[in-house]
């Protein structure tokens, strides 16, 4: 019998991607993030997977394995604690080569389990994008910034709390028909925007969603900024949460203000007294800030937004239990024992 | 003449010269929520009825204090038409609107508008003020838009 409910995604195992094969694919063609294709590989993860199968994990790891250079030593000799790594085309900062390798495994993993490119450049061409009207040399300023290791870690971790709906496990989620709304994250030094009518960088800015090319940003201020979180590893995470939630959360957003007292639309609030406020003051800005902070609480201080949000909550669990489909009624077809059979 | 909402703008803000009771008379049975706030104007009716006028009107006793129209009511609304009909604003203000938008404020016509560069984004008619009236009595900053 075949199944109608698709199966569990597979995960790959984790690998490593090396700097030049990296460049090399850059080099040739303009890498291009799949139209929301869950699941469809980033051609450069897609190379070093295929490189694993044909020539395995170890042969993999050992094409890979850069250690620090002569004169990256010479500088931690002299007490600089961490070396700039290219690392799968991303310059990463690490302290280590296993750093190094693990940067590499987090960008091949973002991409072969969520469908999501790690990549500045498209990050840099987003910010370009929504700047279109701005004067041509402060445009030309908008550049990339080498990643700290702790930031991509911490975007692993955020990304595995939309994990059921992003990727291949897309498909088999209630968001299955609907494009995926992020495929592609970098890291850019600062924010070029509107601000009072006149283009400026944004040096405050911790990070962006671009909705036009599905991509996030995040910014150097992101590096020590703790709005939220003391801890400087939580906070990024946290904000990079907010960020997917701009995207991941769109489709929640009408009723999001329909079910809340607090606004009137997206833009305004009601004014209302008794309603629940937004659980920060981040959050007043309008509906979509305050979805998103609710996101990041949710995800990681769920007891503070219980508490000070219980209404708010309650929306997210719905949010987030409704990924998943409802079971057929009177449950799924028994299926042969054998493991083969069961997927002919 | 700039349209907006389905309005010529200076039927608009026409409507600031009729009374509460008018008001429902041309429009009909508008809802009042009542004790509500609009940004800073707190203990204001808010009246409304989307079937009739796609505006929000927030009165104190028998005065209007704002005309509010959201971005779902301004998709006809031309950007430079309507700083052609305004001229320059008093100020350009960080706007909640949005990350890159910009609220422009016109007081002494009682009339702000936020935009993207490229969009209306909302409305706002009222009573002719100063700008400090303005910013203190209305508008609510909503600070740097940090993520």
């Amino acid at each position: 019998m075949r199944l109608t409910r698709p199966l569990p995604p597979t995960r790959l195992a984790p690998v490593s991607v090396p700097a030049r094969e990296r460049d090399e694919a850059r080099a040739g063609a303009e890498r291009v993030a799949p139209p929301a294709a869950a699941g469809r590989l980033d051609p450069t993860a897609a190379h070093v997977i295929a490189l694993q199968q044909t020539a395995g994990n170890r042969a993999v790891a050992g094409l890979i394995a850069r250690a620090p250079t002569f004169l990256d030593r010479v500088g931690m000799f002299f007490g600089k604690k961490t070396y700039l790594a290219t690392v799968a085309g991303e310059e990463v900062h690490v302290a280590s080569e296993a750093e190094e390798k693990d940067a590499a495994r987090i960008i091949a993993a973002i991409s072969s389990t969520y469908g999501i490119d790690v990549s500045s450049v498209k990050a840099m061409k987003a910010l370009k994008g929504a700047n279109k009207s701005a004067p041509k040399d402060l445009v030309d300023k908008i550049a990339k910034r080498p990643w700290l290791y702790k930031e991509l870690q911490a975007i692993e971790r955020a990304l595995a709390h939309y994990a059921p709906i992003l990727g291949k496990a897309r498909a088999g989620s209630t968001r299955a028909a609907a494009p995926q709304e992020l495929v592609a994250v970098g890291k850019l030094e600062e924010r070029l925007g509107e601000k009072a009518g006149k283009t400026v960088f944004k040096p405050t800015v911790m990070g962006t969603y671009f909705s036009a090319s599905q991509t996030f940003a995040m910014y150097k201020h992101g590096e020590t900024a703790t709005p939220d979180f003391s801890d400087i590893d939580k906070q990024i995470e946290g904000t990079a949460i907010h960020e997917i939630a701009h995207g991941i959360f769109q489709y929640a957003e009408a009723d999001f203000v329909k079910t809340f007292d607090y606004w009137l639309d997206e833009d305004t609030a009601s004014g209302k007294k008794g309603a629940e406020p937004p659980p920060t003051d981040y959050g007043q800005t309008s509906a979509a800030e305050d979805l998103a902070e609710c996101a990041m609480l949710y995800f990681l201080d769920r007891p503070r937004l219980e508490k000070d949000c219980p209404l708010r909550t309650a929306f997210m669990d719905k949010l987030v239990k409704g990924w998943e489909p409802e079971p057929l009624k009177g449950g799924w077809p028994e299926q042969p024992k054998d493991a083969e059979t069961a997927i002919a | 003449m700039s349209r907006v909402a389905g309005y010529e703008l200076a039927d608009l803000l026409a409507l600031r010269e009729l009374s509460r009771d008018e008001l429902e008379a041309r429009f009909g049975g508008l809802e009042t929520d009542p004790d509500v706030g609009y940004e800073r104007i707190s203990g204001v009716d808010r009246l409304h009825d989307p079937s009739a006028f796609p505006g929000h009107f927030y009165f104190h006793g028998e005065d209007l204090q704002m005309l509010y129209v959201p971005r779902s009511a301004l998709a006809d609304a031309d950007l430079d038409e309507l700083e052609r009909e305004l001229g320059e604003p008093a100020a350009k203000l960080r706007s909640r609107t949005g990350e890159d938008s910009s609220l422009f404020v016109y007081p002494d016509h009682g009339v702000a508008f936020a935009t993207d560069g490229e969009h209306i984004e909302i409305l706002e008619i009222f009573p002719p003020t100063t700008l400090d009236e303005y910013v203190s009595g209305i508008y609510k900053d909503p600070g740097d838009f940090i993520r």
